[in-house]
């Protein structure tokens, strides 16, 4: 590759939300023109050594026989031979019997002409302006069935053994080994994918990254951001390589950025508009200074927007609007006061962008679309705050459900007995009007940014007016307690409303022109209304955390259970892969599986730019993209 | 606003082929329905989108909105699919017109329109699910 320019590459790999170890690896060698995603697979440590040696091997024999070959020559005799160095150090090392990995490999032929080479479910796409295309089809059962016409679409996507390779390198010693090559312009770029993304990311969403991020760095990481967000349930590796090392902006990226820059440049006119549309009267930023509250909640959301603006990405706001959600639907705030917060933000956005279009009416249209991007974007993690708690509770009502079917499991279970319960005497009826008229003078001094402490008031008032010989308070609180968790960040806003709510409760009734002995018999009524309502929410917190106690004891030992099942099944998982990686090779080899040795899967461009159509075994939609596959979150089917 | 109706009209055609090629990657259980009935499907989807685009009514899209979500909700979307798919709808049509469109202000008016329209989904979607939270807290709470 010396003496050509270099296409930039960058690889991120991540061992997922779910999987302790990474199996995957990748190989972004410049100066050889060299570039590989690998996804290893064996138990114990077997995976990541496969797909290490494998990295290894192909390197070094690229590298030995650099310009002594044809390049699809070296290169199919470099993943051959990393084929066979696997098998053999899997044969000589028992711990290691079984391992496999896959590749996807990328080797520079010339300026623009790209080497393919594959075997396994990894993947390869092409950007090429501005859409996405797979140029690999994945070697597993379930495809070759669906190839052979086996099984139809619908019976494909919810097989059990989708995700079973028919082809895997290290399975045998002579791996048959799909290739293809392609011609790229300047801008466009290739992904090289462990399945950990494609099986986690929508094609449209992989799309939209891939073909918005700035350079392949921040692709890369998107991508990868991605596939942690749709669920990570595997080691995810993206590695994207971009032609021409300074491809021309388009239109689109320059307007992007001086919408960018037009919003940025008017941060204070935002925040200006924030307050004066009150968001630091919102119940979400009670505990701040208003000039903290249009700072942060303003001012954090201002700088995501200007970041996602500029990359057109999402992140910065999904992070923003996330962090927003959880930390008020934690303190059991109420969905009403985060769409109203969001709306007043909305709001002052749209002010900036009628300022923008008395400047320039079109780039406000530009900047006004990309406002409503990030505020989907917002609405999208809201969803996502929600969906959790959800779920969450989902559990809870089953547990719910379930107590009140069945026989209760511990019987010599401590249960604690609700005393929210006060045997008093009636109020007199001038305590009654007393009362009465300190709660409208509450009601008239209510404070927005406060809205607990008014419902505290107003569950005290009901209370006191209570005329039966026993005042409970338990109903009251259990409302007030809602479905609160137990942490500091839960419980103090509530300590505090009932701290806020009796002073301003009792206050209200000795700014009263009554006569002291009435105005004490209510103060004394009040007080002890304030007090039991003090004891129920002490008893609440009590029995719940009593309830959590037993529920961290009861998850302790099923942890320990799922841990040793989980172990007992990772095991067998991984010997089952290996017999019917071997059994598909077996099958494969004997019986001339699906296509004829040395056939080339890879579905390469045969568009209108005259690309060379090396597409010998897969079928074509009528816009010379593959056919989806159908067994994939990401493809689109056609039973 | 009739314009940005006949603009939708004339690319609509490339929309529904492209919703139908990416179903998947809107909601991997779309793959397994048919082309045909999920043509039937987006081709009202596409109506909807198009008359809203007409009249601006939102509180009929929303009508027809909710209808979708309940739907999707009894067919096991979780809250995070629904929206995306909601607002993967709306991403289709945009990409089609950046596509298809010739660089300019009606273009521009037009990509602006749609996005406001998918946003409008979007909140109705959260909206919808914040109710169904509150209702089931109402039903633990009630429960206890």
């Amino acid at each position: 590759m010396s003496g050509k320019s270099a296409p930039r590459a960058h690889g991120v790999t991540h061992p997922g939300n779910v999987r302790r170890k990474n199996e995957d690896c990748f190989l972004a060698d410049a100066e050889l023109g060299l570039y590989l995603v690998l996804d290893g697979m064996g138990g114990h440590n077997a995976g990541h050594v496969a797909s290490a040696r494998a990295r290894d091997v192909i390197r070094a024999e690229v590298r030995a026989n650099l310009g002594r070959k044809p390049p699809a020559a070296l290169l199919e005799g470099a993943v051959r031979a990393a084929s066979a160095a696997v098998f053999a150090e899997a044969q000589r090392e028992r711990d290691l019997t079984g391992m496999g990995t896959t590749v996807v490999a990328c080797f520079m032929a010339g300026e623009r002409r790209v080497i393919l080479a594959h075997v396994g479910d990894s993947r390869v796409y092409a950007l090429q302006r501005g859409r996405m295309r797979l140029l690999t089809r994945d070697h597993t059962v379930v495809a070759e069935l669906l190839a052979r016409g086996a099984l139809n679409a619908g019976e494909a996507a919810v097989h059990p053994y989708k995700s079973v390779l028919s082809r895997n390198l290290g399975g045998r010693s002579d791996a048959r080994v799909d290739m293809g090559d392609l011609e790229l312009e300047p801008g466009d770029r290739l992904l090289l994918c462990s399945d950990g993304l494609s099986g986690f990311a929508s094609h449209e969403a992989m799309e939209q990254v891939l073909g918005g991020a700035e350079d392949p760095d921040r692709a890369a990481a998107e991508l990868v951001e991605l596939a942690l967000r749709g669920g990570g349930g595997d080691n995810v590796t993206a590695l994207v390589i971009e032609l021409g090392a300074e491809p021309a902006r388009d239109s689109t990226q320059e307007q992007r950025r001086s919408a960018a820059a037009a919003w940025w440049a008017r941060r204070e006119l935002f925040q200006t508009e924030a307050r004066r549309r009150r968001v630091h009267q919102s119940p979400i930023c009670a505990v701040l200074s208003p000039e903290e509250a249009v700072a942060i909640v303003a001012g954090n959301l201002c700088e995501a927007v200007y970041h996602d603006l500029e990359q057109a990405a999402g992140l910065h706001v999904w992070t923003y609007a996330e962090n927003l959600a959880n930390g008020w639907l934690d303190q059991a705030g109420e969905y009403a006061a985060l769409r109203d917060l969001l709306d007043q933000l909305r709001e002052a956005a749209l002010v900036v962008v009628a300022d923008v279009a008395e400047a320039d009416p079109r780039l406000a249209v530009g900047l006004e679309t990309g406002l409503l991007r990030a505020l989907i974007v917002a609405e999208m993690a809201v969803a996502g705050a929600l969906g959790e708690r959800m779920r969450k509770l989902e559990a809870v009502l089953v547990t719910q459900h379930t107590r009140a079917t069945t026989a209760p499991a511990f019987s010599d279970e401590k249960t604690v007995e609700l005393t929210g319960a006060y045997k008093v005497e009636p109020p007199s009826p001038m305590v009654v009007a007393c009362l009465e008229r300190a709660w409208a003078a509450c009601r008239e001094q209510r404070d927005a940014r406060h809205p607990q402490s008014a419902q505290v008031v107003e569950a005290a008032h009901r209370a006191a007016l209570d005329t039966s010989a026993e005042v409970d308070m338990a109903p009251a609180m259990r409302e007030l307690f809602g479905t609160r968790v137990l942490s500091e960040g839960a419980l103090h806003p509530l300590l505090e409303a009932l701290g806020r709510g009796r002073a301003r409760h009792m206050q209200a009734v000795r700014d009263l022109a009554e006569a002291p002995s009435i105005r004490l018999a209510a103060l004394r009524r009040l007080s002890m209304v304030h007090a039991g309502m003090m004891s129920a929410l002490a008893v609440l917190v009590f029995e719940a955390a009593q309830e959590v106690s037993e529920r961290y004891r009861r998850a302790t030992l099923v942890s320990a259970r799922m841990r040793g099942e989980m172990t007992r099944q990772e095991v067998r998982i991984s010997t089952l892969e290996r017999q019917l990686a071997t059994a598909a090779g077996e099958l494969e080899a004997g019986a001339g599986f699906a296509s004829a040795s040395g056939s080339a899967a890879f579905a390469a461009a045969s568009d209108d730019a005259g690309h060379a159509a090396i597409d010998l075994g897969l079928a074509t939609v009528p816009d010379g993209r593959p056919e989806p596959d159908p067994t994939r979150p990401g493809e689109g089917g056609k039973p | 606003m009739e314009r940005h109706a006949r603009t939708f009209e004339a690319i609509r055609p490339e929309v529904l082929d492209r919703l139908l090629d990416v179903r998947g990657s809107i909601d991997h259980t779309l793959s397994a329905v048919p082309s045909q009935v999920m043509r039937q499907e987006f081709d009202a989807v596409l109506d909807r989108m198009q008359t809203y685009l007409l009249d601006g009514d939102a509180g009929r899209y929303r009508s027809f909105a909710e209808r979708w979500v309940a739907i999707r909700l009894g067919e096991g979307f979780s809250p995070e699919n629904l929206i995306h798919s909601v607002v993967a709808l709306g991403d289709v049509v945009l990409d089609v017109a950046r596509r298809r469109l010739p660089a300019g202000s009606d273009s521009a008016d037009f990509t602006r329109e749609v996005a406001r329209m998918n946003f409008t989904a979007a909140r109705l979607i959260v909206e919808t699910l914040a109710e169904e939270l509150a209702s089931m807290s109402r039903a633990a709470r009630r429960r206890e």
